[in-house]
Order: C-alpha cells, then structure tokens, then sequence
C-alpha cells in the first residue's frame, strides 16, 4: 500500500541544495523510514561515491534499479539538481545492463530539480508517496513560485500480461528553472511527444522506448498537442456530487498502442481551483470506496499557458494495484 | 433491451424521398412492428397528414416526439422535421416544446425527393432511438439522428429528453451532420443538440450550448493530429498490440460547454470506439470484457461527420440491454 512522506512529517528528512540531500531523503522514505513513518520497503545495494547511490524495488521479482548521483554532477546546475538513471540490472553502481536511453533519457539520464539555490536554503514542501514498487515525488524548488516540480519512477500497470519490463521514468531535463521543463503533469493530447522512458517495448524485445501519458483530455481547456492536467467540469459536479477522474494511461513509442496506466496517480476533471494542496477528496462513483490526496498546483506547461495544472495521489490502503 | 431494424429484414418498410416515409418506417419499428420484428413499444397517439407523434413507452415520465413527413422544408420531402413535447392533446398542441416551434431538428432521409429506396437501421427500445440512413448523399455513409432519454448522472432526472439531429436544412453535407462529433479539448455545443431541460428542471430547454464528450483523448490521435476537433474514431491500432483488446468509451453528454462544464449523462447504447475506421466492416458484431463484460454490439460504419476529410466515424451500438438511469 502507499504511504505518503512529507516534509512536515516528525523527524522527516530536509531538502536543500546541498549535495546528498536527495540521496537522504532517499534513504529515508524509501529504504529506512523515519520517525512514525515505515520504509516503502526498498533496498539501497550499490553506492558509488560520496552521495551517490543505487535504490532497488522490494517485493517479488522482477525489481528494477535507479540509480542517483546527488554529487552535484553537472558544472553549472551543481547540486541544484541530482541525476537519476534506471537500469535492468546492477552489478555496482554505475555498471550494469538496460540502462533506459532513448528520447528523454537520451543522455542516459533526467534529473530531479532539488532547490533553486545550490545552498542549504530549505526547500519544502515536498511529498513523496510510495510503495515498494513505484513513487511519485512532487518538491517546491523555488523556481516556479508556489509550483511543485515531479517526478515519477517505477512500474507502471501494463496492460500486456507478463510484462516484465513494465518500469519507467519521467523526470526533468538537465540544468533548467524553466516551469516548461516539467513534464510530469503533462496532458498529452494529439501530436506525439517524449514525455519520458520505459525499460522496454510491451513486447519485452530489448531497449528502452519513448513514453507519453494521456488523462481525459475531452474534459480539459487545453489547446492543441498537450497542456497540463486539470479540467473544466465544475466541483463537485453539481448533477450528482462526483469527484471526476481519469486513469493516466501510458503508451509506448506512439500513440497506435496503449501499454498501459500509471499505478498511484490519476488525471482530474476539475478546475485547478477546486482544491487546495494537500486536500484529501473521497471517491465518488467507480472510484467509491477510494481516497485521493490533491498535490497543487503544478507549473504552468503545455497550451494554454499560463494555466496550471495539479496531481491526484491515491492513498488508499491496498490500493496501486499491480498488473500480472 | 434495444431491438435492432434494419432495411434489408423480411418485410421492412421502404425508405424514399417521398413523404411520409420516415413517419412509416418510424411507426413500424416503434409502434407496430413487422414481419418477425416486435414493435419497441411506443404509441403513436397523433398524426396530422404526413405527420405523426411517437410517445415513449413503460414508465416514468414520458415524452412526445413529433416529426413532420410532409417534406416541411427547403429539402421537400428528402427531409423530415422533429421536436419533443413534454405533454401533448394533439398533432402540434402541447407544452414544453424542445426546441422551438420554428428551429425544429431536421431528419436527412434522402439525397433525391423521389422513390429511390435507402438503407437503413434503427436501433430503439422504448425510450431511445438511433436511426442510420444511407441517404445516398455521399456513397456507402449513414447519415444519422438520435431521440428519446438520455441516462442522467443525476438521479430521480425527470428531464432526460433529449434530440441530436440536423440543425441545416437541404444540406448534402457531413458538416451539419452531429451525432458522433465532438472536439476533442474543451466542451463545445453541438448545434444539432436540443436537451429537454437542466437536470435542475428550471430554464426551459437547452440548445446548441450541449454536446458530446467522447473518450478520453485516445480517440483522436492520427486521424487528425494537430487539430482541436475529433471524430468518433482513433488512431489506435486494433487489436490494441498490448492486450489484445478492443478499446471502448461510453459517448458521454455534456450541458455547460464552458467551466463549470457540467456532464449531464451519456448516451444509452451509445459508445465510442478508439481504433482507425479501417479496421473494421460495416455490421460487424462483437461482445465486451473487463468493465463491458456481458454487452454486445454492433458497428455501423461509416457515419458522417463534420470533421475531415474522411468526415466519416464509426458508431458503435449496443445490442444487449440499455440501462436507465433512475
């Protein structure tokens, strides 16, 4: 089940734009816990250098690697951001096999945006929620004012039974501020765009493949191409009380092929404005029974701008469930 | 559970473009029946010459629908016109009129006023009707209109009537054509949409400013990236190369176009497919799984739209039961 890490936690662990503080916050929510909050049940089996390490799924096979380097590894962003990589296999940190590679993880990597300032200024909040297989990670950096940057890593749920590659990544690209760059409350619409990687086709045939996302966009005010995840139905929806969502649906290399939907996070309907940040809304309809957590807003991204856009979390108990 | 009609079973009634036509072929499969047909169980309690009403059948709050055969328009007898009637003591007198007595829908039954035959199918139980007509305006494409109750997300609606048809007159074009258009970002009205009041109950009917919602935003890929409008079809290959499946959505209906858009419902048998028009034929059948286990459907292919070219999508309609809403 996930369980959600946030800043404000007692004894929760501090970002900052120093080197290692992603890696400790790693550390904490993922492999060890803090406080009253239980670890999401990862392991950590490889480290490099200083502040650079390997974290590995839990639970049964087949587990993935992603690997950090918070060393401040690129001149100029410094330890503003940390670069994350996803690889098949590991045999240490930085040697292994499957490393995704394509689009926008052409170098090989993205990167989680910490801190505006590569100092200690304290950078909150942030919230993280995870389970032993997936996490999603949302941080006000300083960039955006008042906007979370994301992050996604893990499996997702594949529609192809037996998919063993079902693991994928959005993150950022490299040495940039800019509220354009983050792509992870991205609504695609119509025209094909990289919005991040997944290990491999649905196939399983070898090599790391393109992967976009779609939410309901009928039900959105976005204009052409993508914008962000947000919609115009009113709230609650008036005829019947409902909290309106989507699945977040996933498809690899083009759009003639639907792989899959993500795990913890769906695409709300309603205007950014329907709720604050950290609003925890009840299911309604399908989703009856289930509970939603509102991170917003997310930057402004995509057509129309300068809309924005928000995340709906689930946080419900046995919930994210796992494709066969 | 819907009964489906069509022109090619055993003593159907003849589609023309003469009139009264439509009102024949509407009284057969709604009210009448023919050959081993049972009639969907409608009453026709009015006519006037060339003219007829058809009032639903079963329970609840029942609604009139009027239409006029007697080639009432610029487009003689080639077309027909329809309104719905909350209460009605005659052929034209009644309340609650949607839409207005002078912006009546139109019914395109024919690309030619004479009595060249047309195909034709009409899928109705006794509170809904969709009707395909080849009108021989563009080859081998259904012209299309659909009448009768929505299924309202708001329970206890007592207003659900509703009619998407032509709002055009003596037009050859897929571009008055409605009933499976919609945009494919923001909610835009239909001009051929008429609901017979809010859910609310107060204001009197809504026209043009509601509309379809289709899928999600799969439905629109390749078939025409790059711009703002859908069709009901989508570049997705079939079978999905994943799962294998055959990728559906319920054709939902919206009433407040701009925020606070409002969803009113969906269609009942009604439903978006996300796969390209040419992977399927014309009447191809198939059943559901997963959340459509249990139902089965009907393709109907092509039916015009505005959009395109192709300006064509394929309706998918549902042949096992068509539920209400309460």
């Amino acid at each position: 089940m996930p369980t959600v890490y946030r800043d404000t936690d007692p004894s929760a662990p501090v970002l900052t734009g120093q080197v290692g503080s992603m890696i400790a916050l790693l550390d904490a929510c993922l492999v060890n816990g803090y406080g009253s909050k239980t670890a999401a049940g990862w392991t950590k089996p490889y480290t490099g250098a200083a502040n650079q390490a390997v974290y590995l799924q839990g639970g049964s096979a087949p587990n993935r690697y992603f690997q950090v380097d918070d060393a401040a590894p690129h001149v100029t962003a410094l330890a503003r951001e940390c670069r994350i990589s996803v690889w098949e296999t590991m045999s240490a940190y930085n040697t292994g096999t499957g490393q995704m590679n394509v689009g926008a993880f052409a170098s090989g990597y993205m990167v989680i945006r910490k801190s505006a300032t590569a100092d200690a200024t304290v950078r909150a909040p942030w919230v993280l929620v995870a389970d032993q297989k997936t996490f999603y990670f949302w941080n006000i950096t300083g960039d955006v004012a008042g906007s979370y940057f994301g992050t996604w890593w893990g499996d997702f749920y594949s529609f192809r039974p037996g998919n063993n590659f079902k693991c994928g990544a959005i993150g950022r690209p490299e040495n940039s501020a800019a509220a354009s760059n983050d792509i992870f409350t991205l609504d695609l619409e119509q025209a094909y765009f990289a919005m991040g990687c997944a290990l491999r086709l649905y196939t399983g045939v070898a090599g790391a493949v393109n992967l976009c996302q779609m939410g309901d966009s009928v039900l959105t005010s976005n204009t052409n191409t993508a914008g962000p995840t947000q919609g115009v139905l009113n709230f609650p929806h008036s005829p019947d009380g409902g909290f309106y969502l989507s699945p977040l649906y996933l498809m690899e290399t083009s759009f003639a092929a639907v792989s899959g939907k993500h795990r913890g996070i769906w695409h709300g309907v309603h205007p950014v404005a329907s709720f604050a940040d950290g609003n925890v809304i009840a299911g309604t309809g399908p989703y009856a029974g289930r509970t939603f957590m509102i991170v917003s807003p997310s930057p402004s991204v995509g057509s129309p701008n300068p809309l924005r856009g928000y995340s709906v979390v689930e946080i419900t108990a046995g919930q994210w469930p796992s494709s066969a | 559970m819907p009964t489906i009609y069509k022109s090619t079973d055993a003593s159907a009634p003849v589609l023309t473009g003469q009139v009264n036509s439509l009102v024949n072929v509407l009284d057969k499969c709604l009210v009448a029946g023919y050959g081993s047909k049972t009639a969907a169980g409608w009453t026709k309690p009015y006519t006037g010459t060339n003219q007829a009403v058809f009032l639903q059948g079963g329970s609840g709050v029942l609604k009139y629908f009027q239409i006029d055969d007697n080639g009432p328009g610029a487009g003689l007898a080639k077309e027909a016109r329809i309104w719905g009637f909350e209460t009605m003591t005659a052929y034209n007198t009644g309340t609650g009129q949607f839409p207005a007595a002078a912006t009546a829908r139109v019914l395109r039954k024919s690309a030619t006023a004479d009595a060249t035959a047309r195909d034709w199918i009409v899928a109705a139980d006794g509170k809904t009707a969709h009707v395909f007509i080849s009108t021989g305006d563009k080859a081998a494409v259904y012209f299309s209109f659909s009448f009768g109750d929505l299924y309202s997300w708001y329970p206890g609606d007592l207003w659900k009537g509703y009619i998407v048809a032509r709002s055009t007159e003596n037009s050859a074009s897929t571009s008055v054509e409605w009933l499976y258009w919609w945009q494919t970002n923001a909610l835009t009205g239909l001009p051929g949409m008429t609901l017979q009041r809010s859910y609310t109950g107060f204001g009197g009917f809504i026209n043009a400013t509601c509309g379809n919602a289709g899928g999600n935003g799969l439905l629109c890929f390749a078939v025409n990236a790059g711009s703002t409008n859908g069709v009901g079809s989508g570049g997705v290959s079939f079978p999905n190369p994943p799962d294998g499946d055959l990728l559906l959505h319920p054709l939902r209906i919206f009433q407040t176009p701009s925020a606070p858009g409002i969803l009113r419902g969906r269609y009942r048998g009604l439903y978006h497919q996300m796969h390209t028009v040419a992977s399927f034929n014309d009447q191809d059948t198939f059943s559901g799984i997963n959340e459509f286990a249990g139902k089965t459907f009907l393709m109907i292919k092509s039916v015009g739209n505005p959009f395109g070219p192709p300006e064509v999508s394929i309706a998918v309609v549902e042949t096992s039961t068509w539920d209400e809403s309460a």
